[in-house]
């Protein structure tokens, strides 16, 4: 995955702000489409995305694939938790990485998906992405739990 | 009769493809493969859809009553206490 879809110590208010702010760059980029942020919202607070595992907290925000444009994986880890609500069951979640799924076609990610959430049993692996501080090397992390490479 | 589990969440696409896959390849290794079928669906389609399965797996918090017996996945997601939630899955199916 590209390194630069890795945004570490980023500063956000909260959800909201970090929905505003990283839609305008996804955006920019050419990754999603300007309904993209609205779209995303909504999701999030119809069926939240939040989550626990042993020792840390998460979130994997994401919406219909009718909103982007190119797909992706996008890791955040904010300088500090994001309140999010847990999937399933609504309880609070103070996501402190937050990987952003942009699912253009199911089919041809559905590999990158799951791989990524099987792995989020491996408190070996979820321990460096939470404390890595080189975004190369998260970028790699990331591919060797995709099959990217 | 093969019993019909519908595994359903916010789009019917993302999570519960992985919920699935994961549930697939657990009743695989129990070798009831052949005794099971499968649905997929978004949580707007459940009411619709939910009836005409023996189970509704989803990841989305539902709060309906569809008449049919709804058990939580998101043990799939995170991985933990998976097992548990097969075998939850597998006592409303009675296998």
């Amino acid at each position: 995955m590209d390194a630069s879809l890795v945004f570490l110590d980023a500063d956000f208010q909260n959800q909201d702000d970090l929905f505003h702010k990283m839609a305008a760059w996804l955006e920019k980029h050419g990754y999603v489409n300007e309904q993209y942020q609205s779209a995303l919202r909504q999701r999030e607070e119809q069926f939240p995305t939040g989550l626990r595992i042993p020792g840390h907290q998460l979130a994997i925000p994401h919406t219909d694939s009718e909103f982007i444009k190119k797909p992706g994986l996008v890791f955040v880890r904010p300088s500090r938790p994001l309140q999010f609500l847990e999937m399933c069951t609504g309880s609070p979640v103070e996501a402190e990485m937050i990987f952003m799924l942009l699912v253009k076609n199911k089919q041809d990610q559905m590999p990158l998906l799951s791989g990524l959430m099987s792995r989020f049993s491996d408190a070996g692996l979820m321990d460096r992405l939470s404390q890595e501080k080189d975004p190369e090397v998260i970028a790699r992390l990331l591919d060797t739990c995709t099959g990217s490479h | 009769m093969k019993k019909k589990i519908l595994v359903a969440c916010g789009a019917g696409v993302c999570t519960s493809t992985v919920a699935l896959q994961k549930l697939q390849a657990k009743l695989a290794e129990e070798g009831l493969e052949n005794q099971v079928t499968y649905g997929q669906c978004s949580v707007a389609d459940l009411p619709m859809n939910a009836a005409s399965y023996d189970v509704v797996v989803t990841t989305s918090r539902v709060e309906a009553d569809y008449g049919t017996p709804v058990v939580f996945g998101l043990p799939f997601i995170t991985q933990i206490g998976m097992d548990d939630c097969v075998d939850e899955i597998l006592d409303v199916l009675g296998l």
